[in-house]
């Protein structure tokens, strides 16, 4: 009997000390730079002077698809590529647009011509110069690839022209007004036409080549991209930072874990609600930067109930946005009146104000609408998405105040999306996030019955149809601002959408972490980060 | 020779069982509401561009020439292309697939490692205080969800006392090993504890049987008693039960891989579901398949060598 729980007991042990062995070689998770992430050590100091770490980690909750930027992208593509894709314009922390390879522009009388005057000695990051042809190659297939879900913003490019390698001509089919904001779109950048030659069309989709800070050597697919800095980069002295990683690390948990044990720098894409926990932690720092992603109540104009145009303002009236803000996105972000966001300046309406929290007059307009008793609605959000089911919770207390029941049904995406497209829903919530620092591209969602029903409003309205076609040519600005006011007063109005909040990018990194700062397309300026040692 | 021309006969039985899952997945997957051009294009894509984008991925001709091509693809092992990554997906399988067999096999080697001293030990002194303290862990392990255990295995061994890597698999083998250790005990908790219970049951029984006394009655020494008479009678049904364990770590995994950020299998799949990625789906659940098949023929095959009275 003894012998047998003493071989039992030794086998246990054994299996312990293998494991105790196996973990102390190579070091384990033991230093900082974890053996893990394929990056070298940082140099020591001598005392005094600050050193920087030749090593940035950045850690990002979603993989890009590919690195082609002529493919159908989304939000997690368009994070990576501006630390390798440039192209004429950029946005800056305001949303304001910057020159960044073309040094200046010039816009003809009818609005149809642009002429860019490109800065001289640009190269790629592997050492070849850009060339007219590079130019003319790369905005004509981000126009004409159809895998492309972006070819919206250059498709009124009727030519192409570069008389010099400094000089680029576009002519458009019209006047377009958002046609430079167009040019700020992830698809618009410049890419090597050679090395798409050299690689081909499959190698495009993971071996980048452009003339951004940094450039790709390695991508181990699920778990990291290893660039390096881009050595003919354009900007003297930068990127400051030799190394950068992206590392993919999903479960957002995991990747609170990995800040806090620094096993990366700076973490993307931080949950609300451990923004509390960085904030408490001495060695990181919680910023929040306005960002242009706003959430929208989506309502459907062509079901019974709700296709009453009382009943949706009266939803808007028992609407307290500002809790919304407080409960769900823990402060982090504002409520909205109207769905152009305030980052594009002079073209969002001002003065359209929040109609809520005001019980008594949703109660009124109920009541109007046939509904003295109050009613009973359905919403429909993506299921697994917390902030959507905060929103509906929240919601649901609300309006029960003004005697309307809410009854929240998740459904899968997939699912969800056939059931907006197909008008098979009353109410769901949905968000948008500009990618151009112009308002056209979500009022072209919002305005055009071919394109979105009127974002599955499935009703077309079309004086809001009309008013929104006579922005797209107005080049004067003063003109198109006063347009945008008045197609921003008639979608109030018609209440198909209700803005709830516009929402902040929230980030957590380390405190040696110097020169972070982040654009409201949620795009991290790599070249100007250091991290002290 | 006669479980050479067994192992032959289950191979091929294997083919009309995998064509099955073939067909059975072609028509689930297409089934269910969700439009992969839309779905990859994302909810604010225009209209146009969403049909343009079937029409080239050839979702509109009819399922039967779909079938068609496929199966003809199948026969070389071509399952197409990804709809969402544009690459192969067999090549981007067999970049995964060592990350997810790995942590099976780690998973249940320390779910042996941890059932069968255990399970021994309760069975054999059944109802004394050391079964009884293990059964007690074995129903709080089953209790604990997997993801949970992962995260606290790792906040205490990569944060708190830094060991262990805090996820990732990192390059070396010897780095792939330490990345799936913490991973592998969180998967193997509750398949531990349920091996353990069988386990203990099967040596009760085993130890009341006739033979059993018949032999201590002989004069068989107990060492031998114990190893000889009662250790390999028990393991049949906990084998049994190990297969199926196996299977279900298998298809798992995705929890497990989501929280140590292993790049592997299971969350490729559920992305693929999610996305409607047709091709995808269909090559992973044929592989999935084929394990699942070859499993349950090495478990077959252990049997033969362990009990005697099974002929194959």
């Amino acid at each position: 009997m003894k012998r047998r729980t003493t071989k039992a007991l030794s086998l246990l042990l054994a299996s312990a000390s293998i494991l105790a062995l196996l973990a102390g070689c190579g070091g384990g998770g033991g230093t900082a730079e974890n053996s893990n992430s394929p990056a070298p050590s940082d140099s020591s100091a001598p005392s005094g002077e600050t050193t920087y770490a030749d090593t940035i980690v950045i850690g990002d909750n979603t993989e890009p698809k590919n690195l082609d930027p002529d493919q159908s992208w989304g939000a997690a593509e368009a994070r990576f590529s501006c630390f390798v894709y440039e192209g004429l314009v950029r946005e800056d922390a305001d949303g304001n647009i910057i020159p960044l390879l073309a040094t200046d522009w010039k816009i003809s009388e009818d609005g149809t011509v642009y002429t860019f005057n490109l800065k001289p000695d640009v190269k790629f990051s592997d050492g070849t110069p850009v060339t007219g042809e590079d130019w003319i190659w790369s905005l004509e297939r981000a126009r004409d690839n159809p895998e492309s879900n972006s070819r919206t913003v250059a498709s009124n490019i009727v030519s192409i022209e570069a008389p010099d390698d400094a000089t680029l001509v576009i002519t458009l089919d019209s006047p377009v007004a958002s046609f430079l904001a167009n040019c700020c779109k992830w698809n618009m950048v410049v890419k090597s036409k050679a090395h798409y030659e050299a690689v081909g069309a499959e190698g495009f989709l993971t071996q980048p080549m452009g003339t951004g800070p940094y450039a790709v050597t390695e991508w181990k697919k699920g778990e990291y991209i290893q660039c390096v800095a881009n050595e003919y980069y354009h900007v003297e002295g930068q990127p400051y930072t030799k190394n950068l990683t992206y590392k993919i690390i999903t479960d957002d948990n995991t990747r609170l874990l990995q800040l806090q044990s620094g096993d990366i720098d700076i973490m993307g894409m931080v949950p609300v609600n451990m923004m509390a926990q960085i904030d408490s932690d001495p060695n990181l720092t919680a910023a929040a930067y306005t960002g242009s992603q706003i959430r929208f109540l989506v309502i459907n104009c062509a079901d019974e109930v709700t296709g009453k145009k009382e009943v949706r303002q009266a939803l808007d009236y028992a609407t307290d946005k500002q809790a919304i803000v407080d409960m769900v996105a823990n402060g982090y972000g504002k409520p909205v009146s109207t769905y152009v966001s305030n980052i594009h300046g002079d073209l969002h309406n001002s003065e359209l104000a929040d109609r809520g929290p005001d019980i008594e007059k949703a109660k009124e307009l109920l009541t109007q609408a046939g509904y003295p008793d109050g009613l009973t609605l359905k919403i429909n959000i993506t299921s697994g998405n917390t902030i959507y089911e905060n929103i509906a919770t929240v919601l649901q207390s609300q309006w029960a105040a003004a005697g309307i029941s809410l009854e929240i049904e998740p459904l899968e995406s997939g699912t969800l999306v056939e059931s907006l497209g197909a008008g098979n829903y009353q109410l769901t919530i949905l968000q948008w996030t500009d990618s151009t620092p112009d308002p056209s591209d979500i009022s072209a969602y919002e305005c055009r019955y071919s394109d979105s029903f009127q974002w599955y409003s499935g009703v077309q309205d079309q004086e809001i149809e009309d008013a929104y076609m006579a922005t797209i040519s107005e080049t004067d600005p003063a003109k198109r601002a006063e347009l945008f006011w008045t197609l921003q007063e008639l979608v109030y109005e018609r209440t198909n959408i209700v803005p709830l909040f516009q929402a902040d990018w929230a980030y957590g990194y380390s405190s040696k972490i110097e020169g972070i700062s982040v654009t409201p397309f949620n795009k991290i300026n790599v070249a100007e980060l250091k991290k002290a040692n | 020779m006669a479980r050479l021309t067994y192992i032959l006969k289950r191979i091929l039985q294997m083919i009309p069982v995998l064509f099955v899952v073939i067909v059975l997945i072609f028509v689930m997957i297409r089934l269910i509401p969700g439009d992969p051009a839309r779905l990859m294009l994302g909810e604010t894509a225009v209209e146009a561009d969403v049909e343009a984008l079937r029409e080239a991925m050839g979702l509109n001709e009819p399922y039967t020439t779909q079938f068609a091509i496929f199966f003809k693809n199948l026969l070389h092992f071509d399952f197409g292309n990804s709809l969402l990554y544009k690459t192969s997906c067999i090549d981007l399988v067999k970049e995964r697939l060592p990350l997810t067999v790995s942590l099976t096999v780690v998973a249940t080697l320390f779910s042996l490692l941890i059932s069968i001293p255990l399970g021994f030990v309760a069975g054999l002194h059944k109802d004394k205080a050391s079964d009884q303290a293990i059964r007690i862990s074995a129903l709080a392990a089953i209790s604990m969800p997997t993801f949970w255990v992962g995260l606290l295995l790792m906040i205490a061994f990569s944060v708190k006392i830094r060991i262990f890597p805090a996820g990732g698999w990192g390059t070396t083998p010897l780095e792939h090993l330490q990345g799936l250790i913490l991973p592998g005990i969180a998967q193997a908790l509750m398949t531990a504890a349920l091996l353990m219970r069988n386990l203990r049951n099967s040596v009760v029984d085993i130890s009341r049987m006739d033979y059993v006394d018949f032999a201590v009655s002989k004069g068989v020494s107990t060492r031998r008693v114990r190893s000889a008479y009662i250790m390999k009678n028990s393991l049949i049904s906990t084998i049994t039960l190990l297969s199926t364990r196996i299977t279900y770590m298998l298809g798992g995994s995705v929890v497990i891989e989501t929280v140590f950020s292993l790049p592997g299998c299971g969350k490729l799949l559920v992305d693929a579901i999610f996305a409607r990625d047709y091709a995808m789906v269909q090559c992973m659940v044929f592989i999935f398949a084929l394990i699942v098949l070859l499993v349950s023929l090495i478990t077959d095959i252990i049997y033969s060598f362990i009990d005697p009275r099974i002929t194959l």
